[in-house]
């Protein structure tokens, strides 16, 4: 069985554990093993960066020595904040030695020599786990399910460090999505923020950022939304349930995760374990492509 | 009789500094911006800022770091990287107004959005006590000093409910050696 390094991180830890257990459950039925950082701390993501960059780089590079020492030299990074953080800090390491002298000061004992390369989940899926075997594990057909793909900012946007898709219009996840059967519609917001940074601080403000999504969305015929970042797939779940319930809102997009939909093709038995931590619930939607 | 002197119209000095320390901190150089005003364009929270990114851009070039600590655009910035990844001139515009938000902090200056550097806080002090956040404690202590308690105590109970939220909080092993981390970067002239 394959193994990949992991960086669980405090949002799958905790307010997205669905997260953590769609993927672990999925990547069991590709014939690929996550394993954990031992001793991960948070990756300080957005607040220490946002007020301190030396805190914002050691704080990363504690995980990035820890799982180097664990011999994890390739590393999936769930979240998209913690990813571009883990990135940048990685990458701003690996390019000036003095600043990697200085990060290194600051988290002695621990020595982080830049070995360790940070993935996201479509790079992970794509490159490491692999299209043949996505293939190989396809048990069920998605059926033409309509969705728009949401990258949100931090997957495509990483400034100084090349991007694995092209940062404006990618398209790793709606050649994913269309392996397994899905149809992914052509929809202009999938690179745009949502705002999820500001949820916990004004939350008002990003659900004026997520209307428009959801109008158009609703508008191409979206069945669902997919996304790969637990702060983004939360804050399209929970202000899309406000609006439903609030303004009576006549849109039902439930938002999956990458890792929910390649589970579902390759068989993965979530049901309601992992469904009944969403907001807006998928099970009619599935019902309806037998996928329930 | 009435005759006055002709008004003297203020000239703007650019003060030379600002620029040049964000360089010498950050290593972004701000005076490559040439004011095509891309990052205004695709910046997505315009409507809430004093000034909008390019404008802010402008300032550093110009010293004017009074009004950039005291403007609303530094908290209101989502960090989202459309302006850095846009750029021309491969300025990295979220880097430099995290530069100014960490500036602003150090000089003790009073933030034009009080909420944004309050959540930053408790947030980071939250994270120095385990070395991994306990979103209950935070949300608890961010929302009581803030009122929001009342409108977002139903979504806490729902998340609650759905198996989202850590009822115990975890920690690294040594919390001792990881506030080292803190106290080393605060030695180094860092913001608290």
């Amino acid at each position: 069985m394959k193994k990949i390094g992991y960086y669980k991180s405090c949002s799958l830890n905790a307010s997205s554990n669905d997260y953590a257990l769609s993927l672990e459950m999925s990547f069991a039925k590709l014939g690929t093993r996550l394993v954990p950082i031992d001793d991960w701390n948070c990756c300080g993501a957005s607040s220490a960066h946002s007020t301190n960059e030396l805190l914002g780089l050691a704080l990363p590079a504690r995980n990035l020595a820890l799982a180097e020492q664990q011999g994890l030299t390739t590393l999936l990074v769930p979240c998209s904040a913690c990813y571009t953080r883990m990135l940048t800090a990685a990458e701003k390491i690996r390019k000036d030695d003095d600043l990697a002298a200085e990060i290194n000061e600051v988290i002695a004992p621990l020595r982080y020599m830049g070995t360790v390369q940070v993935k996201n989940i479509l790079e992970i899926l794509w490159n490491e786990v692999g299209v043949n075997e996505i293939l190989a594990a396809k048990k069920h057909d998605l059926g033409g399910m309509k969705v728009v793909c949401y990258y949100g900012c931090y997957l495509t946007r990483t400034p100084g460090v090349a991007c694995f898709d092209n940062r404006e219009n990618p398209q790793f996840m709606e050649r994913l999505v269309r392996m397994i059967g899905a149809e992914p519609l052509d929809w202009p917001f999938k690179t745009d923020c949502c705002g999820a940074g500001f949820s916990l601080i004004d939350a008002p403000v990003t659900v004026d950022l997520c209307e428009k999504m959801y109008e158009r969305a609703y508008e191409l015929g979206a069945d669902a939304m997919v996304a790969t970042c637990p702060l983004c797939q939360t804050n399209l779940d929970v202000n899309q349930d406000k609006l439903i319930s609030q303004k009576a809102a006549p849109y039902h997009m439930p938002v999956f995760y990458i890792s929910d939909l390649i589970g579902l093709a390759a068989g993965a038995d979530f049901g309601n374990k992992l469904w009944r931590k969403r907001f807006v619930d998928p099970k009619d939607l599935l019902n309806r492509y037998a996928l329930a | 009789m009435n005759e006055q002197a002709p008004q003297e119209k203020p000239v703007l000095e650019p003060k030379r500094g600002l620029a040049e320390q964000i360089k010498a901190e950050h290593g972004e150089d701000v005076y490559r911006c040439y004011q095509c005003q891309k990052c205004t364009a695709g910046c997505p929270m315009t409507h809430a800022m004093d000034y909008p990114p390019s404008q802010i851009m402008r300032m550093i070039q110009l010293g004017q770091e009074e009004e950039l600590l005291a403007s609303k655009t530094i908290w209101v910035c989502l960090t989202c990287n459309t302006c850095s990844i846009r750029c021309p001139n491969d300025i990295d515009i979220a880097l430099v107004i995290d530069s100014l938000r960490e500036r602003a902090l150090k000089k003790g200056k009073t933030p034009a959005v009080e909420n944004v550097p309050l959540f930053h806080k408790y947030f980071l002090d939250n994270v120095r006590k385990r070395g991994r956040t306990f979103e209950g404690e935070l949300l608890a202590r961010y929302q009581l000093k803030t009122g929001q308690a009342i409108g977002n105590a139903g979504l806490g109970l729902r998340m609650f409910l759905k198996g989202r939220l850590g009822i115990l909080p975890e920690s690294v092993s040594n919390k001792k050696a990881f506030r080292e981390i803190y106290s080393r970067v605060e030695k180094r002239g860092g913001a608290k």
